[in-house]
Protein backbone atom coordinates (compact mmCIF):
# COMPACT_ATOMS: atom_id res chain seq x y z
CA UNK A 1 0.00 0.00 0.00
CA UNK A 2 1.39 3.37 -0.82
CA UNK A 3 2.00 5.63 1.73
CA UNK A 4 0.55 9.04 1.81
CA UNK A 5 3.73 11.22 3.16
CA UNK A 6 2.32 14.05 3.04
CA UNK A 7 -1.60 15.60 3.33
CA UNK A 8 -1.88 19.12 3.88
CA UNK A 9 -5.59 20.29 4.28
CA UNK A 10 -5.98 23.87 3.04
CA UNK A 11 -9.47 25.54 4.45
CA UNK A 12 -10.82 28.05 6.19
CA UNK A 13 -13.25 26.14 8.87
CA UNK A 14 -12.01 25.35 11.79
CA UNK A 15 -14.55 22.63 12.15
CA UNK A 16 -14.10 21.07 8.62
CA UNK A 17 -10.76 20.44 9.81
CA UNK A 18 -11.47 18.66 12.79
CA UNK A 19 -13.49 16.32 10.92
CA UNK A 20 -10.97 15.81 8.29
CA UNK A 21 -8.15 15.12 11.49
CA UNK A 22 -10.55 12.83 13.07
CA UNK A 23 -11.15 10.82 9.81
CA UNK A 24 -7.45 10.76 8.97
CA UNK A 25 -6.60 8.93 12.20
CA UNK A 26 -8.28 6.23 11.64
CA UNK A 27 -6.64 5.61 8.40
CA UNK A 28 -3.21 3.67 8.44
CA UNK A 29 -0.79 4.41 6.19
CA UNK A 30 -0.55 8.04 6.34
CA UNK A 31 2.39 10.19 7.36
CA UNK A 32 2.17 13.94 8.34
CA UNK A 33 -0.90 16.34 8.34
CA UNK A 34 -0.20 19.75 8.23
CA UNK A 35 -3.28 22.13 8.20
CA UNK A 36 -3.49 25.36 7.13
CA UNK A 37 -7.08 28.20 7.41
CA UNK A 38 -4.94 30.45 5.21
CA UNK A 39 -4.11 29.51 1.25
CA UNK A 40 -0.85 31.49 1.63
CA UNK A 41 0.00 29.90 5.25
CA UNK A 42 0.19 27.16 3.19
CA UNK A 43 2.20 28.47 -0.08
CA UNK A 44 4.62 29.91 2.93
CA UNK A 45 4.98 26.13 4.26
CA UNK A 46 5.49 24.52 0.83
CA UNK A 47 8.26 27.38 0.41
CA UNK A 48 10.11 25.92 3.32
CA UNK A 49 9.36 22.46 2.20
CA UNK A 50 8.68 21.41 -1.40
CA UNK A 51 5.81 19.59 -2.31
CA UNK A 52 7.03 15.94 -4.18
CA UNK A 53 5.64 12.66 -4.89
CA UNK A 54 3.73 11.28 -2.31
CA UNK A 55 2.57 14.40 -1.04
CA UNK A 56 -1.62 15.00 -1.03
CA UNK A 57 -3.00 18.43 -0.86
CA UNK A 58 -7.02 18.39 -0.02
CA UNK A 59 -7.58 22.53 -1.15
CA UNK A 60 -10.99 24.35 -0.73
CA UNK A 61 -11.82 26.28 -3.80
CA UNK A 62 -14.14 29.42 -1.63
CA UNK A 63 -11.23 31.12 0.87
CA UNK A 64 -10.99 34.85 2.03
CA UNK A 65 -8.14 36.49 0.71
CA UNK A 66 -6.91 33.51 -1.62
CA UNK A 67 -9.28 30.98 -2.95
CA UNK A 68 -8.34 27.61 -4.14
CA UNK A 69 -7.70 28.30 -7.63
CA UNK A 70 -5.20 31.33 -7.07
CA UNK A 71 -3.31 29.08 -4.91
CA UNK A 72 -2.90 26.89 -7.38
CA UNK A 73 -1.56 29.79 -9.70
CA UNK A 74 0.76 30.58 -6.90
CA UNK A 75 2.27 27.19 -6.10
CA UNK A 76 2.18 26.51 -9.84
CA UNK A 77 4.40 29.34 -10.49
CA UNK A 78 6.92 28.70 -7.84
CA UNK A 79 6.89 24.89 -8.14
CA UNK A 80 5.88 24.06 -11.89
CA UNK A 81 2.51 22.44 -13.36
CA UNK A 82 3.07 19.18 -11.61
CA UNK A 83 4.13 20.48 -8.45
CA UNK A 84 6.99 18.26 -7.80
CA UNK A 85 4.78 15.18 -7.91
CA UNK A 86 2.48 16.18 -5.61
CA UNK A 87 -1.59 16.11 -6.32
CA UNK A 88 -4.46 17.96 -6.06
CA UNK A 89 -7.67 17.12 -4.97
CA UNK A 90 -10.12 20.20 -4.94
CA UNK A 91 -12.64 19.05 -1.69
CA UNK A 92 -15.09 22.16 -1.99
CA UNK A 93 -19.15 22.83 -1.09
CA UNK A 94 -19.00 24.93 -4.40
CA UNK A 95 -21.89 23.78 -6.40
CA UNK A 96 -20.81 26.01 -9.56
CA UNK A 97 -19.86 23.82 -11.99
CA UNK A 98 -17.40 26.78 -13.67
CA UNK A 99 -15.36 25.83 -10.78
CA UNK A 100 -15.17 21.78 -11.84
CA UNK A 101 -14.70 23.00 -14.91
CA UNK A 102 -12.01 25.55 -14.26
CA UNK A 103 -9.99 22.69 -12.02
CA UNK A 104 -9.75 20.54 -15.60
CA UNK A 105 -7.05 23.37 -16.28
CA UNK A 106 -4.39 22.72 -13.62
CA UNK A 107 -1.96 19.32 -14.39
CA UNK A 108 -1.88 18.48 -10.81
CA UNK A 109 -5.69 18.63 -9.96
CA UNK A 110 -6.54 14.87 -10.13
CA UNK A 111 -10.21 14.99 -8.14
CA UNK A 112 -12.81 17.49 -7.90
CA UNK A 113 -14.75 16.17 -4.31
CA UNK A 114 -17.35 17.08 -2.61
CA UNK A 115 -16.89 17.92 0.95
CA UNK A 116 -16.87 16.12 3.83
CA UNK A 117 -13.69 14.35 3.58
CA UNK A 118 -14.07 10.97 3.71
CA UNK A 119 -12.00 7.52 3.59
CA UNK A 120 -13.29 7.01 -0.10
CA UNK A 121 -11.54 10.13 -1.26
CA UNK A 122 -8.50 9.77 0.85
CA UNK A 123 -8.22 5.59 -0.77
CA UNK A 124 -8.88 7.31 -4.25
CA UNK A 125 -5.76 9.97 -3.41
CA UNK A 126 -4.20 6.78 -2.96
CA UNK A 127 -4.75 5.01 -5.83
CA UNK A 128 -4.34 8.27 -8.35
CA UNK A 129 -0.66 8.32 -6.49
CA UNK A 130 0.10 4.61 -7.22
CA UNK A 131 -0.49 4.70 -11.14
CA UNK A 132 1.65 8.04 -10.99
CA UNK A 133 4.65 6.08 -9.18
CA UNK B 1 -64.87 67.43 -84.09
CA UNK B 2 -66.69 69.15 -81.30
CA UNK B 3 -64.72 66.06 -79.37
CA UNK B 4 -61.27 67.11 -79.89
CA UNK B 5 -60.74 69.82 -76.93
CA UNK B 6 -57.52 71.07 -79.28
CA UNK B 7 -59.79 72.13 -82.15
CA UNK B 8 -62.24 73.05 -79.89
CA UNK B 9 -59.53 75.68 -78.36
CA UNK B 10 -58.45 76.67 -82.15
CA UNK B 11 -62.16 77.57 -82.45
CA UNK B 12 -62.60 79.68 -79.16
CA UNK B 13 -59.12 81.15 -79.61
CA UNK B 14 -60.42 82.10 -83.24
CA UNK B 15 -64.02 83.52 -82.24
CA UNK B 16 -63.12 85.51 -79.14
CA UNK B 17 -59.99 87.43 -80.92
CA UNK B 18 -62.47 88.52 -83.61
CA UNK B 19 -64.93 89.59 -81.41
CA UNK B 20 -62.17 91.29 -79.86
CA UNK B 21 -60.57 92.56 -83.31
CA UNK B 22 -64.60 93.83 -84.09
CA UNK B 23 -65.09 95.73 -80.68
CA UNK B 24 -61.62 97.24 -79.93
CA UNK B 25 -63.04 96.69 -75.90
CA UNK B 26 -59.95 95.91 -73.45
CA UNK B 27 -63.09 93.89 -71.54
CA UNK B 28 -62.84 91.55 -74.45
CA UNK B 29 -58.90 90.95 -74.08
CA UNK B 30 -59.77 88.58 -70.83
CA UNK B 31 -60.98 86.08 -72.79
CA UNK B 32 -57.31 85.48 -74.16
CA UNK B 33 -56.94 84.69 -70.32
CA UNK B 34 -59.49 82.04 -70.37
CA UNK B 35 -58.07 80.79 -73.75
CA UNK B 36 -54.43 80.79 -72.13
CA UNK B 37 -55.84 78.44 -69.09
CA UNK B 38 -58.00 76.28 -70.78
CA UNK B 39 -54.88 75.46 -73.02
CA UNK B 40 -52.71 74.58 -69.36
CA UNK B 41 -55.36 72.69 -68.27
CA UNK B 42 -55.32 70.66 -71.53
CA UNK B 43 -51.74 70.43 -70.98
CA UNK B 44 -51.01 72.18 -74.02
CA UNK B 45 -47.65 73.65 -74.62
CA UNK B 46 -47.08 76.99 -75.28
CA UNK B 47 -45.67 76.79 -78.88
CA UNK B 48 -49.01 74.89 -79.67
CA UNK B 49 -50.91 78.32 -77.98
CA UNK B 50 -48.17 80.06 -80.15
CA UNK B 51 -49.89 77.61 -83.26
CA UNK B 52 -53.66 78.80 -83.13
CA UNK B 53 -52.42 82.15 -82.67
CA UNK B 54 -50.96 82.11 -85.76
CA UNK B 55 -53.02 80.00 -87.46
CA UNK B 56 -55.76 82.94 -86.27
CA UNK B 57 -53.75 85.94 -87.21
CA UNK B 58 -51.61 85.14 -89.77
CA UNK B 59 -53.99 86.80 -92.40
CA UNK B 60 -53.87 89.44 -90.65
CA UNK B 61 -52.50 92.36 -92.93
CA UNK B 62 -53.65 95.72 -91.15
CA UNK B 63 -51.12 97.22 -88.85
CA UNK B 64 -54.08 98.39 -86.11
CA UNK B 65 -55.20 94.89 -86.30
CA UNK B 66 -51.58 93.68 -86.03
CA UNK B 67 -50.70 95.31 -83.03
CA UNK B 68 -54.31 93.87 -81.33
CA UNK B 69 -53.26 90.57 -82.49
CA UNK B 70 -50.03 90.76 -80.45
CA UNK B 71 -51.88 92.39 -77.75
CA UNK B 72 -54.44 89.32 -77.48
CA UNK B 73 -51.66 86.82 -77.92
CA UNK B 74 -49.55 88.99 -75.26
CA UNK B 75 -52.50 88.55 -72.79
CA UNK B 76 -52.56 85.14 -73.41
CA UNK B 77 -48.97 84.32 -72.94
CA UNK B 78 -49.28 86.78 -69.25
CA UNK B 79 -52.56 84.24 -68.32
CA UNK B 80 -50.04 80.97 -69.14
CA UNK B 81 -47.03 82.93 -67.45
CA UNK B 82 -48.71 83.79 -64.42
CA UNK B 83 -49.85 80.37 -64.17
CA UNK B 84 -46.38 78.89 -64.50
CA UNK B 85 -45.58 81.39 -61.73
CA UNK B 86 -48.09 79.60 -59.89
CA UNK B 87 -47.14 76.23 -60.48
CA UNK B 88 -43.60 77.42 -59.53
CA UNK B 89 -44.46 78.48 -55.80
CA UNK B 90 -46.37 74.87 -55.57
CA UNK B 91 -43.74 73.08 -56.66
CA UNK B 92 -41.75 74.80 -54.37
CA UNK B 93 -43.75 74.38 -51.58
CA UNK B 94 -44.11 70.44 -52.86
CA UNK B 95 -40.50 70.23 -52.73
CA UNK B 96 -40.31 72.13 -49.41
CA UNK B 97 -42.95 69.21 -48.51
CA UNK B 98 -40.87 66.70 -49.71
CA UNK B 99 -37.56 68.26 -48.04
CA UNK B 100 -39.82 67.71 -44.96
CA UNK B 101 -40.91 64.09 -45.48
CA UNK B 102 -37.30 63.09 -46.16
CA UNK B 103 -36.46 64.83 -42.71
CA UNK B 104 -39.31 63.29 -40.80
CA UNK B 105 -38.41 59.73 -42.63
CA UNK B 106 -34.83 60.40 -41.22
CA UNK B 107 -36.10 61.53 -37.42
CA UNK B 108 -38.36 57.96 -37.86
CA UNK B 109 -35.05 56.17 -38.73
CA UNK B 110 -33.43 57.80 -35.91
CA UNK B 111 -35.80 56.81 -33.40
CA UNK B 112 -35.85 53.35 -34.69
CA UNK B 113 -31.90 53.22 -34.39
CA UNK B 114 -32.38 54.50 -31.32
CA UNK B 115 -34.60 51.65 -30.05
CA UNK B 116 -32.90 49.06 -31.31
CA UNK B 117 -30.24 50.34 -29.24
CA UNK B 118 -32.46 50.69 -26.42
CA UNK B 119 -33.33 47.03 -26.75
CA UNK B 120 -29.96 46.14 -27.15
CA UNK B 121 -29.02 48.13 -23.13
CA UNK B 122 -31.97 46.44 -22.10
CA UNK B 123 -31.13 43.18 -23.32
CA UNK B 124 -27.45 43.19 -22.10
CA UNK B 125 -28.90 44.73 -18.80
CA UNK B 126 -31.33 41.44 -18.63
CA UNK B 127 -28.40 39.86 -19.19
CA UNK B 128 -26.13 40.70 -16.62
CA UNK B 129 -29.01 40.92 -13.89
CA UNK B 130 -29.64 37.09 -15.02
CA UNK B 131 -25.42 36.82 -14.69
CA UNK B 132 -26.12 38.41 -11.31
CA UNK B 133 -28.39 36.52 -10.16
CA UNK B 134 -26.69 33.01 -11.16
CA UNK B 135 -23.17 34.19 -9.20
CA UNK B 136 -25.45 35.12 -6.55
CA UNK B 137 -27.71 32.32 -6.34
CA UNK B 138 -24.17 30.03 -6.65
CA UNK B 139 -22.56 31.97 -3.55
CA UNK B 140 -25.58 31.84 -1.71
CA UNK B 141 -25.89 27.70 -2.12
CA UNK B 142 -22.09 27.68 -1.27
CA UNK B 143 -22.04 29.84 1.73
CA UNK B 144 -25.18 28.24 2.98
CA UNK B 145 -24.34 24.79 2.12
CA UNK B 146 -21.00 25.45 4.14
CA UNK B 147 -22.00 25.51 7.63
CA UNK B 148 -23.99 22.82 6.88
CA UNK B 149 -21.58 20.79 5.65
CA UNK B 150 -19.34 21.31 8.47
CA UNK B 151 -22.48 20.73 11.24
CA UNK B 152 -23.67 17.54 9.61
CA UNK B 153 -20.26 16.31 9.75
CA UNK B 154 -19.89 17.29 13.15
CA UNK B 155 -22.73 15.69 14.48
CA UNK B 156 -21.73 12.32 12.26
CA UNK B 157 -18.44 12.38 14.43
CA UNK B 158 -21.06 11.93 17.51
CA UNK B 159 -20.40 9.15 19.61
CA UNK B 160 -17.70 7.49 18.04
CA UNK B 161 -15.44 7.47 20.52
CA UNK B 162 -16.80 6.41 23.85
CA UNK B 163 -13.59 6.86 25.77
CA UNK B 164 -12.51 10.60 27.96
CA UNK B 165 -11.01 11.75 25.44
CA UNK B 166 -13.98 10.98 22.36
CA UNK B 167 -16.63 12.61 25.01
CA UNK B 168 -14.17 16.00 25.38
CA UNK B 169 -14.05 15.83 21.39
CA UNK B 170 -18.41 15.40 21.36
CA UNK B 171 -18.60 18.40 23.67
CA UNK B 172 -16.04 20.56 20.63
CA UNK B 173 -18.21 18.81 18.16
CA UNK B 174 -21.00 20.22 19.55
CA UNK B 175 -20.23 23.58 20.54
CA UNK B 176 -19.21 23.31 16.26
CA UNK B 177 -22.27 22.11 15.11
CA UNK B 178 -24.40 25.26 17.22
CA UNK B 179 -21.38 27.70 16.14
CA UNK B 180 -21.94 26.67 12.83
CA UNK B 181 -26.25 26.86 13.11
CA UNK B 182 -25.60 30.28 14.59
CA UNK B 183 -23.42 31.39 11.05
CA UNK B 184 -26.13 29.87 8.48
CA UNK B 185 -28.82 32.09 10.88
CA UNK B 186 -26.42 34.85 10.39
CA UNK B 187 -26.56 34.41 6.55
CA UNK B 188 -30.18 33.82 6.22
CA UNK B 189 -30.75 37.11 8.38
CA UNK B 190 -28.49 39.37 6.13
CA UNK B 191 -29.65 37.78 3.00
CA UNK B 192 -32.84 38.38 3.59
CA UNK B 193 -31.71 42.46 5.27
CA UNK B 194 -29.87 42.42 1.66
CA UNK B 195 -32.82 41.85 -0.31
CA UNK B 196 -35.34 43.85 1.78
CA UNK B 197 -33.29 47.22 1.43
CA UNK B 198 -32.29 46.74 -2.49
CA UNK B 199 -36.59 46.34 -2.81
CA UNK B 200 -36.66 48.80 -0.90
CA UNK B 201 -38.80 51.81 -2.86
CA UNK B 202 -38.79 54.89 -0.91
CA UNK B 203 -38.69 58.36 -2.48
CA UNK B 204 -35.51 60.30 -2.54
CA UNK B 205 -35.89 63.30 0.23
CA UNK B 206 -33.03 65.17 1.76
CA UNK B 207 -31.17 63.36 4.57
CA UNK B 208 -29.24 65.61 6.87
CA UNK B 209 -26.54 63.28 7.51
CA UNK B 210 -25.92 65.06 11.06
CA UNK B 211 -29.10 63.18 12.51
CA UNK B 212 -28.94 60.17 10.54
CA UNK B 213 -25.45 59.34 11.95
CA UNK B 214 -26.69 60.38 15.13
CA UNK B 215 -29.07 57.55 15.11
CA UNK B 216 -26.29 54.84 13.53
CA UNK B 217 -24.40 55.61 16.03
CA UNK B 218 -26.85 54.95 18.74
CA UNK B 219 -27.95 52.39 17.62
CA UNK B 220 -24.15 50.79 17.49
CA UNK B 221 -23.43 52.42 21.33
CA UNK B 222 -23.80 48.58 22.76
CA UNK B 223 -20.69 47.97 19.70
CA UNK B 224 -18.60 50.96 20.62
CA UNK B 225 -19.20 50.22 24.53
CA UNK B 226 -17.80 46.70 24.55
CA UNK B 227 -14.77 47.74 22.32
CA UNK B 228 -14.00 51.26 23.71
CA UNK B 229 -13.91 52.31 20.61
CA UNK B 230 -13.85 56.44 20.42
CA UNK B 231 -15.98 57.51 17.28
CA UNK B 232 -15.34 61.21 16.19
CA UNK B 233 -18.16 63.23 13.96
CA UNK B 234 -17.78 66.04 12.07
CA UNK B 235 -19.94 68.53 10.20
CA UNK B 236 -21.92 66.48 7.61
CA UNK B 237 -23.46 67.82 4.45
CA UNK B 238 -27.86 67.17 3.68
CA UNK B 239 -27.45 65.26 0.84
CA UNK B 240 -30.23 63.79 -1.71
CA UNK B 241 -31.40 59.70 -0.67
CA UNK B 242 -33.29 57.14 0.56
CA UNK B 243 -32.93 57.79 4.49
CA UNK B 244 -33.55 54.08 5.05
CA UNK B 245 -31.10 53.30 2.54
CA UNK B 246 -28.45 55.44 3.41
CA UNK B 247 -28.97 54.41 7.15
CA UNK B 248 -27.62 50.84 6.49
CA UNK B 249 -24.66 52.12 4.03
CA UNK B 250 -23.54 53.91 7.73
CA UNK B 251 -24.65 50.93 9.53
CA UNK B 252 -22.58 48.28 8.07
CA UNK B 253 -19.62 50.92 7.29
CA UNK B 254 -19.67 51.93 10.82
CA UNK B 255 -19.64 47.91 12.30
CA UNK B 256 -16.68 47.17 9.34
CA UNK B 257 -14.59 49.77 11.31
CA UNK B 258 -15.55 48.72 14.86
CA UNK B 259 -14.63 44.91 14.21
CA UNK B 260 -11.74 45.22 11.77
CA UNK B 261 -9.34 46.29 14.41
CA UNK B 262 -6.72 44.22 16.33
CA UNK B 263 -7.56 42.22 19.02
CA UNK B 264 -7.73 43.94 22.62
CA UNK B 265 -7.17 47.37 20.41
CA UNK B 266 -9.51 50.27 20.96
CA UNK B 267 -10.64 51.08 17.28
CA UNK B 268 -10.44 54.84 16.62
CA UNK B 269 -13.05 55.69 13.89
CA UNK B 270 -13.56 59.26 12.09
CA UNK B 271 -16.67 60.29 9.91
CA UNK B 272 -15.72 63.80 8.20
CA UNK B 273 -17.19 65.73 4.89
CA UNK B 274 -14.33 66.14 2.28
CA UNK B 275 -14.02 69.78 1.28
CA UNK B 276 -13.89 71.23 -1.84
CA UNK B 277 -16.69 68.46 -2.95
CA UNK B 278 -18.44 70.32 -6.28
CA UNK B 279 -21.77 68.83 -6.91
CA UNK B 280 -21.84 66.20 -4.35
CA UNK B 281 -20.94 65.58 -1.27
CA UNK B 282 -18.08 62.58 -0.18
CA UNK B 283 -18.26 61.75 2.93
CA UNK B 284 -14.97 59.45 4.37
CA UNK B 285 -15.14 56.35 7.37
CA UNK B 286 -12.03 56.34 8.34
CA UNK B 287 -10.65 53.81 10.66
CA UNK B 288 -7.05 52.83 12.43
CA UNK B 289 -7.80 49.09 12.21
CA UNK B 290 -5.92 46.47 10.74
CA UNK B 291 -6.02 47.77 6.40
CA UNK B 292 -6.71 45.79 3.37
CA UNK B 293 -4.09 44.56 1.35
CA UNK B 294 -3.39 46.15 -2.31
CA UNK B 295 -4.26 43.01 -4.03
CA UNK B 296 -7.49 42.78 -2.34
CA UNK B 297 -8.87 46.16 -2.55
CA UNK B 298 -10.68 45.93 -5.81
CA UNK B 299 -12.35 42.20 -4.22
CA UNK B 300 -13.74 43.50 -0.69
CA UNK B 301 -17.10 45.03 -2.43
CA UNK B 302 -17.92 41.29 -4.47
CA UNK B 303 -20.67 39.27 -3.20
CA UNK B 304 -19.69 37.02 -0.06
CA UNK B 305 -16.03 38.24 -0.68
CA UNK B 306 -14.45 37.74 2.06
CA UNK B 307 -10.52 38.11 3.55
CA UNK B 308 -10.26 36.45 7.09
CA UNK B 309 -11.49 33.52 8.66
CA UNK B 310 -14.72 33.37 10.75
CA UNK B 311 -13.19 32.68 13.16
CA UNK B 312 -10.89 35.86 13.27
CA UNK B 313 -13.08 38.60 12.15
CA UNK B 314 -17.22 37.20 11.57
CA UNK B 315 -19.13 37.91 8.82
CA UNK B 316 -20.83 37.26 5.74
CA UNK B 317 -19.55 38.97 3.20
CA UNK B 318 -22.39 41.30 1.97
CA UNK B 319 -21.91 44.25 4.22
CA UNK B 320 -19.83 46.52 1.20
CA UNK B 321 -21.68 44.66 -1.49
CA UNK B 322 -25.17 46.03 -0.11
CA UNK B 323 -22.92 49.47 0.64
CA UNK B 324 -22.42 49.60 -3.16
CA UNK B 325 -25.58 48.58 -4.37
CA UNK B 326 -27.66 50.76 -2.31
CA UNK B 327 -25.23 53.69 -3.09
CA UNK B 328 -25.66 53.42 -6.53
CA UNK B 329 -29.40 53.32 -6.49
CA UNK B 330 -28.99 56.50 -4.44
CA UNK B 331 -27.12 58.24 -7.31
CA UNK B 332 -23.45 57.60 -5.23
CA UNK B 333 -20.79 55.60 -5.35
CA UNK B 334 -18.20 54.15 -2.77
CA UNK B 335 -14.37 53.59 -2.88
CA UNK B 336 -11.80 52.77 -0.51
CA UNK B 337 -7.95 53.46 0.08
CA UNK B 338 -6.57 51.56 3.08
CA UNK B 339 -3.10 50.71 4.16
CA UNK B 340 -2.40 47.42 6.03
CA UNK B 341 -1.76 47.39 9.22
CA UNK B 342 -2.28 51.14 9.31
CA UNK B 343 -6.27 51.54 8.63
CA UNK B 344 -9.01 52.44 5.74
CA UNK B 345 -11.04 55.27 4.30
CA UNK B 346 -14.06 54.73 3.15
CA UNK B 347 -15.32 57.18 1.05
CA UNK B 348 -18.85 57.61 0.11
CA UNK B 349 -20.05 60.33 -2.48
CA UNK B 350 -23.82 61.48 -2.43
CA UNK B 351 -25.76 64.07 -4.42
CA UNK B 352 -26.58 67.33 -2.24
CA UNK B 353 -29.39 68.12 -1.64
Amino acid sequence: MKRLERILLIDDERFDHMASQRLLRTIDGIGAVHEFDHARDALAFLAEAPPGPGDVIFLDVNMPAMNGFEFLDAATEAFGPALGGAIVIMLSTSLNPADRERSLGYEAIKGFENKPLTALIVERARVILESAA
Amino acid sequence: MQNDPQLTLQARYAEAFNTYRESSQEGDLLAAYDLARAALDLGLPISRLFDMHRSTTSGLTRPLEKTMADRFFQGALAAYDMALQGCRKTAARLSDEVVDRKETATTLREAGVDLTRQRDTLRSQLHQVTEEQTAFTYAISHDLMSPLNTLRNLLSCHGEDLDAAGVAMDLEALNGARASADRMQRIVEDIQAYALAVGLEDSAGTVDLNVLLGEVLARAEPQIEASGARVDIEALPVVKGQAAQLRLVFEALLSNALKFNEKGEAPEITIRAVDGAKSCAEIQVADRGIGIAAPHLDRIFGLFQRLHTYEAYPGTGLGLTLCRRLLGQNGGEIAVASTLGEGSVFTVTLPVA
